[in-house]
């Protein structure tokens, strides 16, 4: 990597679609949802039968805005829908509803950090409202047909709201070129998310990249030509999608030859891309207006009422809390790469430190969660329990360890952790008298320890503590048995 | 202009097919032509008309037996087509 760009410059470009997580899809009352039985969520016009007409989504639009916004981009005063007419059997109509100039939102950036904190800026060429197409199953070497190969065509994801993010190319980020596109997606994805505009499940292809990669000799003006791999589904695959698409331009090139401008489709498993078809500027989808849809205008107080709505930018977002939480760089960084900000901000804000909200969720909440295979705040256990848990803890009810059981509990959906704890008597044996009658019984057993620890041998102490939180299941408070022990013996 | 049109829609002409056609086309073209000269604006909805929308409420869905009910051909549930596997 590093030597092929002594030579060339990487142009880096990306189209990243998102799907929206409206109600329902952009133009049709059909619900959008993942997963149901294939085409029950359409209705006749998402079928494209004669006579229907399309409807634009309010809310669609709405967020179509919102990420317009997000993304620092010009909301257009007036914008309107096209058709875009193409031969391939996943949308019914025989066209994709799309916008073509202007489209709802342009002119835009995004700051984007790398991992080294740097921030690099990659501009927003444009970000328009569309529909997304249904999906195609390709059988016919199976068996189950015979003679010719088919398709079978499922129309729920047909018309589920897309907007399509397209940037400016990319140039300068030389031998990062592939970090920047995994930072990239991912920024994408944090702000999107935190929106709430799209689910953001990029393995549910709610976020699809496809990245536009040239080279060009370095000094040179002019890009060179571009190929496009499409459908990239994770930060992950995108950054090594556009370092194996820089290596092999790059030897095509030192070889004398000279790019093809075409598809391309990243090869998970062979960790390389491959040829697609053909691409070439003069593909005609002949756009032109949908007659049935009238346009969108905009007026400052709407606006400005979305922009209002508009959460913290994560990017910043992550600079405060950084600033406001002790925690070391790599602390810091697994919070953010576990995907817990969300919940450690707030249980931080229901009143525990910093660093208890880290412990709680980094430690035995993301293990159950882990264990159980389900995010950790899906779970079950809110902020407010881990508040709970450590004021039981502070006031001696419970133990660490027992504190840790009730986690457990908790995600049994046993109830709040003060329930668990009533309900399955966990809390502290306060008893003094049970207490020292278990401190006895240890003694007692283990005569060669006492001997030890009448010697000086403190640390002896511990073989007799062990006895007793387990004479009490765990539910000794472990300081006051030590008390217990050294008031005996000394 | 008849041969572009006929590729954009992946219909194949037979050489008299395409001499008919191109005597058709002619004039409409010509007519338009005229149109474009005047710089008019084009018309895509009479009406002056903005920002109609619809709430975002579930409505007017098919069962999967409705949708499939006019297919030429299902299976499992899906429209079954051949398969077009060049394309994107």
């Amino acid at each position: 990597m590093k030597s092929v760009l002594q030579n060339y410059e990487p142009v880096l470009g990306f189209e990243v679609h998102v799907e929206l997580n409206t109600a329902t899809k952009m133009f049709s009352t059909a619900t959008n949802a993942f997963g149901d039985q294939p085409n029950s969520n359409v209705t006749a016009s998402d079928l494209g039968m004669p006579g229907t007409l399309p409807a634009i989504n309010a809310t669609g639009i709405e967020y179509g805005i919102k990420l317009g916004l997000a993304l620092n981009c010009t909301i257009a005063p007036e914008s309107r829908f096209s058709r875009k007419q193409y031969f391939y059997p996943d949308l019914g109509k025989n066209y994709q509803t799309s916008q073509a100039e202007p489209a709802i939102a342009y002119d835009g950036y995004v700051d984007v950090e790398l991992d080294d904190g740097e921030i690099f800026r990659v501009e927003i060429e444009r970000a328009h409202l569309e529909e997304d197409a249904g999906k195609l199953t390709h059988i016919g070497s199976t068996g189950r047909i015979h003679d010719a190969s088919a398709s079978l065509v499922d129309y729920n994801r047909a018309g589920v709201p897309l907007v399509e993010i397209v940037s400016r190319p990319i140039t300068g980020a030389g031998e990062r070129a592939p970090e920047l596109a995994r930072a990239y997606l991912a920024t994408i994805r944090d702000i999107v998310k935190a929106l709430g505009v799209s689910d953001a499940r990029m393995e549910r292809g709610n976020i699809r990249c496809d990245a536009n990669v040239s080279l060009m000799p370095i000094g040179a003006q002019a890009f060179g030509t571009r190929t496009e791999t499409k459908n990239v589904n994770s930060t992950r695959a995108v950054a090594a999608a556009v370092e194996s698409e820089i290596i092999r331009q790059a030897k095509v090139l030192d070889a004398g030859d000279t790019i093809t401008q075409e598809t391309r489709h990243w090869d998970e498993e062979a960790r390389s891309t491959r040829s697609g078809r053909p691409k070439s500027d003069a593909d005609d989808y002949r756009y032109f207006p949908d007659p049935d849809l009238v346009p969108v205008v905009t007026d400052e107080a709407w606006i400005e009422r979305l922009r209002a709505e508009l959460p913290e930018n994560p990017l910043q977002r992550r600079h405060r809390l950084r600033q406001q939480w002790p925690y070391s760089e790599t602390e810091f960084r697994d919070v953010v790469a576990a995907g817990l900000l969300d919940e450690i901000e707030a249980t931080v804000s229901a009143g525990a430190t910093p660093e208890a909200a880290r412990k709680w969720w980094m430690g035995e909440i993301a293990r159950i969660a882990n264990e159980k295979g389900v995010a950790p705040e899906a779970l079950g256990v809110t902020p407010a329990d881990v508040v709970e848990l450590e004021s039981l803890i502070a006031d001696k009810t419970i133990n660490d360890k027992i504190a840790r059981q009730v986690v457990g509990h908790i995600a049994e959906g046993e109830g709040r952790p003060s329930e668990v704890v009533q309900a399955r008597s966990l809390a502290v044996v306060s008893d003094e008298g049970a207490l020292t009658t278990a401190v006895e019984d240890a003694m007692a057993a283990n005569p060669d320890v006492v001997e030890r620890i009448k010697g000086g041998h403190m640390k002896a102490v511990g073989a007799l503590i062990g006895p007793v939180m387990k004479a009490t299941k765990g539910q000794a408070d472990a300081g006051r048995v030590r008390e217990i022990i050294l008031e005996k013996i000394g | 202009m008849v041969d572009k049109i006929a590729a954009t829609a992946h219909i194949a002409l037979t050489e008299d097919e395409r001499q008919r056609l191109t005597a058709e086309f002619d004039p409409i073209i010509a007519s338009l032509t005229v149109t474009a000269d005047e710089q008019l604006s084009a018309t895509v909805n009479p009406l002056p008309v903005n920002n109609k929308f619809r709430a975002d409420v579930a409505a007017h869905e098919l069962t999967n037996d409705q949708a499939l009910s006019g297919a030429p051909e299902a299976q499992d549930g899906q429209f079954m087509v051949p398969a077009i596997l060049d394309g994107e």
